[in-house]
């Protein structure tokens, strides 16, 4: 009996320990997805739990580019009341460029991220599989042939 | 009738008014010798082949021809009247497409004047132009100078972030240029095919054809590198084993002094007959001259990653995977091809399955018309015309022709050829016609070779190397070579059958021009494996596309064989810029897209996408309604000094396309012309962009 009572009691820990390790920073680490039709883009994003991150992206025609970097999110813990919460995604390139904006994400379930910035939002699916190795192979690092002014030849 | 004496009259009426014209240029002319200069084509400088002058006739007078009726020579004797291509065009309806068919060699006693003999046969009406038959001016021996180990220090060490195990790749600041090779080298000052090794090293199935001395088949980084006739190779010396018209054709051919094989060969022609000789020639002969073809080759494809020797821009990756290197030897030491020769050279490309002609070749003279080139009609003074041979570029054209490509990927093939050394302000031709590439050179520093050609003809740009002197040679191009040139002892042909390892240095637009056909060849492997295909006019639009400013650098002055020279002469007169593969290969993937910040002004900096020059050049812009609308432009975008301004108030995405051209003698009115070419880029707008593109 009472090696029973143990065992309820730390399974209830354990569910208690879980509820309150529960942030959006764990819920952002992963693979995700997002097809951005008015741009005719594709974006494959992992998040690490390191705070890094790897984005590989193909606008238009060719090959997906890959760029890696850090990111930052300020979080809050899951609300009480069960209201998405609010949180702020930032980020750098490992070149050093800047995100070009701030994200708000919003949380749709586990397996949908919703990133706004600037009035526009992208809705990234979670990718339960890893990013598909046939991305990941064709994938080609952008190379700036000329100044740091031009725009980049994506 | 009526009809018939119409044309009489038209006929009899140009006649009089061009030997009016003629007899106004030179009154000294007789009737012969102006009634000579209304036919005469081509040039008439330089050796001639002995006997032999070069007539296309009517197409009617061809057609009795080749049915073996010879009657309308019957006035002039001891002659005899060949077709003047050694072989038959496999592709007959492309060869009369231009022409080929009407060509025909006339052979007479050696000792009479050529002038003779032309000036009779362009009293023929059934002749309608006369073409007397020279040989190609030797290249201009360019000194080899051995690759010593010492070099640069730490020889034979492979840097570990090279993609390749060749010990001397880092030798080869015109593959990766980063800066250190000597104290003004460039960085980036190279051909850009570092990171396009990343994505393909090349293609089996993509033959380049080095028009030029052989290729050397024994050296150690080519020997796996060769286009081979496997027939010929498992077949009987001195018989034709594999049916295609030429004996003993292992790795190519060698056209300097081939003839048609016996008199049954001939008469089966003028019968009608299919063939049933061949053409015979010398066996490849690399040793005699400099090795300036196995110098080329080298560039384009000596085998990558095989710890041996140099890299090349698309040997492979090490698996056998590199591109294929056909001979199609024009150039033997002091001696070469006649222009019938050179003709049959470039229809044995088309026939035996090259899609790239790489030719390291043109002319010395400065010549500033198409027309000039392709009909002999300048306007000179003199009774000679200026160089050309019609008949060859007849045979260029067969080559070039979509009904000849030889590569899934490419719809027609390529002609690349150097734009000369002569330091003259217009391309050599035939690399200046429209049609085909011509390239000048720039060395480590990126400065203009102080020897290249420049100005009206000229296309691209690629790394040829300047050297002064020996001591200098790192400044030069490093490639494979051949041992007894090296040496000093050239003609002697490596009989012992011992593997060389031979690599010298040389520079020139010779060495240029294989970059580009390196480029090509990338390209159309990468083309392959991604299942694409284009026409050559659009591959040739995406290649003169894919470059870096180079004119950023041209200003000022240099030192030069002792003279200085303005830089500033260069500015905008070496092509759209220097050849990029990196970029060719992003091109030929699909159109490039930049990312722009909606509700701002953006201005996109064409030399990104359009090559350096491009702030020099005038482009039209082109894009549809959906575009428009999709991007939300209120206001057409303005093209200035090679700048793009828009302002997109939409987030959305479109294309448009830029053209213009490169080459043009805009001093004259029917001067060199121009190669047009356009390039699509796709505009994405959104309200934030990353400065180096990336999405978040």
């Amino acid at each position: 009996m009472k090696k029973i009572i143990y065992i309820l009691t730390a399974a209830i820990c354990l569910l208690t320990s879980c509820e309150k390790e529960l942030t959006l920073a764990d819920k952002l680490v992963g693979d995700w997805h997002c097809t951005a039709t008015s741009t005719d883009a594709e974006i494959y994003v992992t998040f690490t739990a390191e705070k890094t991150f790897t984005l590989y992206q193909q606008i238009g025609e060719g090959a997906f580019r890959v760029y890696n970097g850090t990111y930052a999110l300020e979080t809050s813990a899951v609300a009480q009341d069960g209201a998405a919460p609010q949180a702020i995604l930032t980020g750098n390139y490992n070149d050093g460029t800047p995100w070009g904006a701030a994200y708000t994400v919003d949380y749709q379930g586990d397996d949908i991220l919703k990133m706004t910035a600037e009035g526009i939002s992208e809705t990234y699916n979670r990718v339960s599989g890893g990013i598909p190795e046939e991305v990941k192979a064709s994938s080609v690092t952008v190379v700036r042939s000329a100044g740091p002014d031009t725009l980049p030849f994506l | 009738m009526k009809k018939q004496i119409y044309t009489l009259m038209a006929l009899t009426g140009l006649l009089l008014s061009c030997a009016k014209e003629i007899q106004d240029v030179a009154p000294e002319m007789t009737q012969e010798q102006q009634t000579l200069m209304t036919k005469l084509v081509g040039g008439t400088q330089g050796e001639l082949v002995p006997g032999s002058v070069l007539v296309k006739m009517s197409e009617d007078a061809a057609a009795r021809l080749n049915a073996g009726d010879k009657g309308m020579f019957a006035g002039i004797e001891g002659i005899s009247v060949i077709p003047a291509l050694p072989v038959q065009p496999k592709n007959m309806d492309v060869a009369r497409k231009y022409g080929l068919h009407r060509w025909f060699t006339v052979e007479f006693d050696r000792q009479m004047p050529h002038e003779k003999m032309a000036a009779g046969l362009a009293a023929m009406p059934e002749v309608r132009a006369v073409q007397y038959d020279r040989y190609l001016e030797p290249v201009r021996s360019e000194m080899a100078v051995p690759f010593m180990p010492s070099t640069r220090s730490a020889d034979g060490v492979v840097p570990k972030d090279h993609t390749f195990n060749d010990p001397y790749l880092h030798n080869q600041w015109n593959l990766i240029n980063d800066g250190t090779i000597t104290e003004d080298a460039v960085e980036g000052a190279d051909v850009g095919v570092k990171d396009a090794w990343k994505l393909t090293g090349g293609d089996p199935s993509v033959v380049v054809a080095v028009f030029d001395c052989a290729v050397n088949s024994m050296h150690e980084d080519l020997k796996d590198a060769l286009w081979v006739n496997q027939k010929e190779v498992d077949g009987e010396t001195g018989k034709d084993d594999d049916g295609n018209g030429f004996i003993d054709d292992k790795y190519g051919f060698n056209f300097v002094g081939c003839f048609r094989l016996g008199e049954d060969y001939v008469n089966d022609r003028l019968d009608g007959k299919p063939a049933t000789g061949a053409v015979q020639g010398e066996l490849l002969n690399w040793a005699a001259g400099s090795g300036h073809g196995t110098h080329v080759a080298g560039i384009i494809g000596a085998t990558n990653n095989n710890g041996k020797g140099v890299s090349s821009i698309a040997g492979g990756t090490g698996k056998g995977d590199g591109v294929r290197l056909m001979t199609c030897q024009i150039f033997e030491g002091s001696k070469t091809t006649s222009d019938a020769q050179s003709a049959a050279a470039f229809i044995y490309a088309a026939d035996n399955g090259a899609c790239i002609a790489q030719c390291s070749y043109g002319t010395s003279a400065i010549i500033t018309e198409d027309d000039t080139y392709l009909n002999g009609n300048g306007k000179d003074d003199r009774y000679e015309k200026i160089d050309g041979s019609p008949l060859e570029n007849a045979a260029l054209r067969y080559f070039l022709d979509p009904a000849n490509s030889n590569h899934e990927s490419l719809k027609g093939n390529m002609a690349i050829f150097a734009a000369g050394n002569h330091g003259n302000p217009y391309s050599s031709y035939p690399g200046a016609l429209p049609y085909v590439i011509s390239v000048t050179a720039f060395g480590v520093d990126y400065l203009p070779g102080g020897y290249t050609n420049y100005g009206p003809g000229c296309k691209i740009a690629a790394p040829g190397g300047e050297f002064w002197n020996a001591d200098d040679r790192k400044r030069a191009v490093l490639s494979t070579g051949v041992s007894n040139a090296a040496q000093g002892s050239p003609g002697v042909i490596n009989t012992a059958g011992r593997e060389d390892g031979q690599y010298v240095f040389m520079q020139g637009t010779s060495m240029a021009c294989p970059h580009v056909s390196g480029v090509v060849a990338l390209g159309l492997s990468y083309a392959k494996k991604l299942g694409k295909t284009f026409t050559r006019e659009e591959f040739t639009s995406l290649l003169l596309t894919s470059v870096n400013d180079i004119d950023g650098f041209c200003s000022g002055t240099k030192e030069y064989q002792g003279q200085t020279i303005s830089l500033d002469q260069y500015k905008g007169q070496l092509g759209t810029g220097a050849v990029d593969a990196w970029k060719f290969l992003m091109a030929i993937e699909g159109t490039p897209s930049v990312m722009v910040k909606s509700g701002e002004k953006a201005v996109i900096d064409l030399s990104e996408w359009l090559g350096g020059s491009a702030k020099n050049m005038k482009y039209t812009l082109s894009m549809d309604e959906q575009t428009k609308t999709s991007l939300g432009l209120t206001a057409d975008p303005v093209l200035k000094d090679g700048k793009l301004e828009l302002t997109c108030t939409k987030v959305g995405a479109g294309k448009m396309t830029l053209s213009s051209a490169v080459g043009k003698d805009t001093s004259m009115e029917n001067g060199i012309g121009e190669m047009g070419f356009s390039r699509e880029i796709s505009i994405v707008s959104r309200p934030y962009a990353a400065a180096n593109g990336g999405w978040f």
